[in-house]
């Protein structure tokens, strides 16, 4: 295998292929590259989802594949001067049979590369019955909006993961992510459908692994907002997509293979309150986190050890915020200015910080954004959402429900 | 509440299970986990007020790891004990208190507060009935001569028995299990140190001893390793056989203060001439792991177990002849 490219032709692909990869096993260390016709596929795999990515713009002089250590690869080609012509080819080699060395090469710089013939490299199933379509600006929305909230190693995988609900007919999109404690809701609705539709039929249900939630954004981050991403899957007589399943999403020239969590997604519509709510008030997003990192500076925040963040007041229009260190003394506390919207009166309520924090970081930053903090109770889940200006895009539903910590 | 200590790992990991399974039964769904080595004590509190989405009650298991209950851990572990826990559950596991933690305040308070289940272990008197009673646990019968035959195998050592147990019960015997069927099931899982091997045969336990030097030699232990170990015994009870003050002879060969009355009661049971064969031996062992010497060193090497046991080889009573293992090690000019 013989081919010329330049640093921009192959950076950005190889960069995705490197999140994935992993060091668990010789193949998820590797990178497979395939020349043929004018463009080269690159694919890399953590046993568990496979990212497969072509790229055009080189030039194949002889058609072969070769499997590489990707990390190798990608430091190399990071290294590289830009707009400069690149050559990678095998070079002849004596002694052990089945390996091979590739050598790439501009001016008098030269790196020699061990790999393989590829031959033994797990490739990703061909998944060909289109399921749906999805607009890439919605879901890069959606997803902003929900993934800080996907546990991370809970002994119930199901949390270890976000919920698509897309709509059969394309009337909507519905992403959700919980960790027991907390859960991010973000829900793009068109033709005013109604929020409490358990008709299931209507929906596809997909329950994708965080990792795959982590490289699905990082795809999707370099794309227009009007691409589309199409879903694949495997067997057209199977009636619902269920755990255990792949699925591949397309975006452009790029395909994502991945496995589905095995299991049912907890009942997230009974968690949200529909009552209305104890009290209710609308706060600048970016006064409230700028008051609420200053509050947590003296306590330790990481989320193994958690602290907590009491939020008080009485009816007047000032919120005050108070962390203490706990058995101390020591603490820290502010003020800041809200408008009450509904029930101003004595409110004593506390958080874990950092999901206060999580919260509010993932509203987009912009000037005067609104936020509403609705208590519902001491042992329901409170509820943070944009209020002004409104969301964009304008069908835009978007919240976060957090457990108040007891008293 | 509830407290599960003791120097019995594996009882106070069922007792543990236990506790977990019922709450699990009683409809407790979420269960979070506080480790005294790798939480911060601050964040103990937040464990337990945390409340969930998914269920309305929950487990918290802070296990309390030797080590990490320093000075921090007293006022945190106090007010866990005072706290007020709703409907939740908090089970506290210990394995390996030592007495002294067990007089603090805060034990005090969490044993005030909670169930405590004191997981000791089981005394070598009572443990055949244990290891029958488990074994009719797991549907089979097992006769006493098998039991003794287990005890002995795994050394007392709950975890191994339990592991033996039920290797036996995968097989489902319908009769009651004897000595004889055992002996080919089960194997030695027994694992010794050479220190305890040498402190044994210095406490004049021959067979004992000599039951651990075959062991060591089935496990990873080397025989240059054993005669080295030897050496430093050897040497110094040599210098204190010779010396009209023993104890002084002792000390100033740098035996370590709480080894000398072993030595010294060794000493009163291993003669000169029996002492002297052992450094033969252990010359003799020597040159053989060297390759300088024909033998084998592990049989040399048991030899001395048995005579600093102050036991006579059968060679040294006129029994027999001096077994061909020991030839003088080749002398280099």
């Amino acid at each position: 295998m013989k081919i010329d490219f330049t640093k921009e032709a192959l950076m950005p692909f190889l960069g995705h292929n490197n999140e994935v990869s992993s060091t668990h096993q010789n193949f998820t260390k590797q990178i497979h590259l395939q020349a043929s016709g004018s463009e080269l596929v690159m694919t890399t795999t953590d046993g568990t989802m496979w990212l497969r990515s072509c790229v055009d713009g080189i030039t194949v002089q002889e058609q072969g594949s070769v499997s590489l250590v990707v990390q190798d690869l990608f430091k190399i080609v990071r290294g590289l001067p830009s707009e400069k012509v690149v050559s990678l080819g095998q070079i002849p080699t004596e002694g052990e049979a089945g390996g091979l060395t590739m050598r790439i090469q501009y001016d008098s710089v030269e790196y020699d590369l061990n790999g393989d013939t590829g031959e033994t490299f797990p490739g990703a199933k061909e998944l060909k019955v289109p399921v749906c379509s999805v607009n890439v600006g919605e879901l890069r929305t959606l997803l902003k909006h929900t993934y800080y909230a996907m546990a991370q190693k809970d002994v119930r995988h199901y949390l270890n993961g976000m919920k698509l609900e897309i709509a059969k007919d394309g009337d909507g999109i519905v992403a959700v992510a919980m960790d027991g404690h907390r859960m991010a809701f973000a829900e793009i609705a068109r033709e005013g459908e109604d929020d409490d539709s358990d008709q299931q039929d209507l929906h596809w249900h997909f329950l994708l692994p965080s990792k795959s939630i982590q490289t699905l954004m990082n795809l999707l981050e370099g794309e227009d907002d009007e691409a589309v991403l199409e879903i694949f899957r495997e067997d057209e007589n199977v009636k619902d997509i269920s755990g255990g399943d792949q699925i591949s999403m397309k975006i452009g020239k790029t395909v994502l293979v991945t496995r589905l969590i095995d299991a049912d997604f907890p009942e997230f519509r009974h968690i949200i309150p529909k009552q209305d709510p104890e009290h209710s008030f609308d706060v600048d997003n970016k006064m409230l986190l700028e008051n609420i990192q200053r509050v947590a500076l003296l306590s330790n925040t990481s989320p193994d050890n958690p602290t907590s963040v009491h939020f008080m007041s009485s009816s007047s229009d000032r919120l005050r915020m108070i962390c203490n260190r706990d058995n101390t003394k020591e603490g820290a506390k502010t003020e800041l200015d809200i408008t009450w919207t509904s029930g101003p009166g004595e409110l004593r309520i506390r958080y874990n910080i950092q999901y206060i924090k999580d919260a509010l970081s993932a509203i987009p930053e912009a000037q005067d954004v609104l936020v509403r903090f609705s208590v519902f109770g001491n042992d329901l889940a409170s509820r943070l959402e944009q209020v002004a200006p409104d969301p964009s895009p304008a069908s835009l539903r978007a919240f976060c429900l957090v457990m108040p910590l007891r008293n | 509440m509830y407290l599960v200590h003791g120097g019995e790992p594996l009882l106070v990991q069922e007792a543990c299970d236990a506790i977990i399974q019922a709450a699990q039964r009683q409809g407790v769904a979420e269960r979070s986990s506080f480790h005294s080595d790798t939480h911060d004590w601050e964040s103990l509190p937040m464990h337990l007020q945390s409340q969930s989405m998914l269920a309305s009650r929950k487990l918290l298991h802070v296990r309390l790891w030797p080590g990490s209950l320093k000075n921090r851990a007293a006022k945190p572990l106090q007010n866990l004990a005072a706290m007020d826990k709703g409907a939740d559950i908090v089970l506290v596991q210990a394995n390996d208190l030592n007495p002294a933690s067990q007089r603090t305040a805060w034990f005090k308070a969490l044993a005030g507060a909670s169930v405590e289940v004191a997981a000791s272990a089981v005394p070598a008197r009572e443990l055949i009935g244990w290891l029958m009673r488990r074994a009719e646990a797991k549907g089979f019968e097992l006769t006493e001569a098998a039991a003794k035959l287990i005890a002995a195998r795994t050394e007392g050592n709950l975890s191994a028995s339990a592991q033996e147990i039920d290797k036996i019960a995968l097989g489902a015997p319908a009769a009651p299990v004897d000595r004889k069927q055992l002996h080919e099931a089960i194997g030695d899982s027994t694992s010794f140190t050479i220190q305890r091997m040498i402190d044994c045969a210095l406490g004049g336990n021959a067979a004992r001893a000599l039951r651990m030097h075959w062991r060591l030699r089935n496990t990873a232990a080397s025989s240059y390793q054993i005669v080295a170990m030897w050496r430093f015994v050897l040497l110094p009870l040599q210098a204190a056989a010779a010396s009209p003050h023993p104890h002084r002879a002792l000390q100033s060969a740098r035996v370590s203060q709480s080894r000398i009355g072993l030595l010294i009661g060794a000493l009163e049971r291993c003669p000169a001439d029996l002492l002297n064969a052992a450094l033969d031996a252990l010359a003799s062992a020597d040159a053989q792991c060297k390759g300088a010497a024909l033998g084998d060193p592990w049989r040399t090497l048991a030899d001395i177990c048995v005579l600093v046991s102050g036991v006579k080889l059968p060679w040294q009573t006129g029994a027999y002849l001096k077994p061909p293992w020991h030839p003088q090690p080749r002398r280099y000019s």
